[in-house]
């Protein structure tokens, strides 16, 4: 349980390699902005939050699916770990998604849809949390849990197509979210793609060490049961 | 099935306890928003969808919790459980129960919403009349569902809303703006694409209740 | 571009980084105490036939 295996050894070292790169692509190999300026360098480390984002809520979905079919609690040591990551960097993006408006918008919120959809997601998950911890029994914490997860994944859709014809109604605050140039430097496409790797490897390693401590949590609660007896 | 929704009707109609609840507590939402918005200004037109679904959703979600906590205060649900009739149509009987009583305090909240914001009454009344439907429709479905899985945990009464309200956005949009249209004066034709959306999430929400529910009353 | 902006850019990264760190070391605090646990237990455990 405690071993290491291949993955995990690697992990580590590659991740550190793939944001030393991606530090040095996105501060110095890459050139500002023309618009912009330097502050259009917050976009790789927000386009990186997102991939870790929706690939988190997107395997939250898959595992509440698997976990309502199969019933192995590998599928919802997974789920939860997910959630918890993606909340994590569901709230990393809005912050620097925010902290990226102000400048550029001259606001650190607006209704835009990408922004709404994004804030609903988060409370979808967050209920989706909470609703473990206030669960009366865990295992049936878990299947509620699941039933919300396949939820929130059906719902998205939906709440994307409202949102879109919400905001429709009103001119958008600014249509192109690169700014005017786009990323039409070679170097700053390079930053951005190996920014989002090294971040996806940060969650994909974090999500690893989540799910060791939810089965050593398993093996507490195990050991405690053998105790008790 | 049909015995089942009878049942929760016939309780309702003897004890009206639920309906009256809902009522009350849609009227006061309706004063209370009220008091938010200058009475002269036109941005009280502007926010009166705004103001009648806001007290849909409250009265709504209360009286959802209500109903399954009856079944539970009784500990009828184990009973129903019990019966020889599958998950899935408990659920649907409960959705539709929920739905029918929650039409029945729209039918009075409604024309007072009218009264309060001086809006044309048939107009607006008929005119709302597919919106309303369709979105409470959508509300009971998520809302039963949900109701079932917040019994499961504790500080229920905080969890309905928790759950409930992030999934039903899209529903909560597209009933405001709907309505918003609606009563500016826009044909039933000119918001169908809204009247859309309502009617996929219903579908969506009533297929996954129907599924679910056995997980979620499971022991 | 006004030069004050670059408090801006400096803050999203920091934010980032700051956000990940705190919940690296609650992660591994928490998984830290779990081990401890499983071996506290373990020893109980293996205690047990002989008491």
């Amino acid at each position: 349980m405690r071993g290491l295996d291949l993955t995990d050894r690697l992990l580590p070292p590659v991740t550190i390699i793939a944001m030393l790169a991606a530090v040095y692509l996105v501060f110095i190999g890459a050139p500002d902005d023309g618009f912009q300026g330097p502050i259009q360098r917050i976009f790789y480390v927000h386009m990186a939050m997102w991939l870790a984002t929706f690939t988190a809520f997107g395997i939250v979905g898959v595992a509440s699916l698997m976990y309502l079919w199969k019933r192995t609690t590998r599928w919802d040591h997974l789920g939860r770990s997910a959630a918890e990551l993606g909340l994590l960097f569901c709230s990393l993006g809005l912050a620097t998604g925010c902290i990226w408006a102000k400048p550029i918008w001259g606001t650190w919120w607006t209704w835009d849809p990408r922004l709404t959809l994004t804030l609903i997601l988060w409370m979808i998950y967050a209920a989706y949390l909470l609703l473990r911890t206030l669960a009366t029994e865990p295992t049936q914490g878990a299947t509620l849990a699941a039933i919300l997860g396949v939820s929130g994944v059906v719902d998205l859709y939906l709440i994307n197509r409202a949102v879109y014809w919400w905001r429709g109604i009103h001119p958008a605050v600014i249509q192109n979210k690169e700014g005017g140039t786009g990323l039409a430097d070679p170097m700053m496409r390079a930053a951005l793609i190996v920014a989002m790797l090294a971040f996806f490897l940060v969650f994909l390693w974090l999500l690893r060490l989540r799910l060791r401590a939810a089965r050593l949590q398993d093996a507490v609660d195990d050991l405690r049961a053998q105790v008790a007896v | 099935m049909l015995a089942i929704l009878w049942k929760d009707l016939r309780i309702e109609l003897r004890t009206k306890e639920t309906l009256a609840a809902l009522l009350l507590l849609g009227l006061l939402t309706l004063v209370v928003l009220s008091f938010a918005f200058d009475p002269t200004s036109p941005l009280r037109e502007a926010a009166a969808p705004g103001v009648l679904w806001v007290a849909l959703i409250f009265a709504g979600t209360l009286g959802m919790n209500r109903s399954l906590l009856r079944e539970r205060e009784a500990d009828c649900l184990q009973g129903l459980l019990l019966a020889p009739v599958d998950r899935g149509s408990i659920y649907l009987a409960k959705t539709a129960g929920n739905f029918l009583v929650m039409i029945a305090a729209q039918l009075v909240l409604v024309p007072i919403f009218v009264f309060f914001f001086n809006l044309p009454f048939w107009q607006t009344a008929t005119r709302l009349t597919p919106v309303v439907a369709l979105g409470l429709l959508g509300f009971a479905a998520v809302g039963t569902m949900f109701a079932a899985v917040s019994l499961r945990t504790r500080a229920r009464e905080v969890m309905l809303p928790l759950l409930m309200l992030p999934l039903a956005a899209p529903l909560i949009i597209a009933g405001i703006q709907a309505s918003a249209q609606l009563m500016g004066g826009a044909t039933v034709g000119a918001v169908s694409h809204w009247l859309n959306l309502l009617g996929a999430f219903d579908a969506v929400f009533l297929v996954v209740g129907w599924m679910a529910f056995e997980y979620v009353v499971e022991e | 571009m006004n030069e004050s902006h670059l408090g801006y850019l400096i803050a999203a990264y920091a934010v980032v980084w700051i956000g990940v760190l705190v919940y690296v070391s609650g992660l591994s605090r928490r998984s830290r105490q779990l081990e401890r646990e499983i071996d506290e237990l373990k020893h109980l455990v293996e205690r047990r036939p002989a008491a």
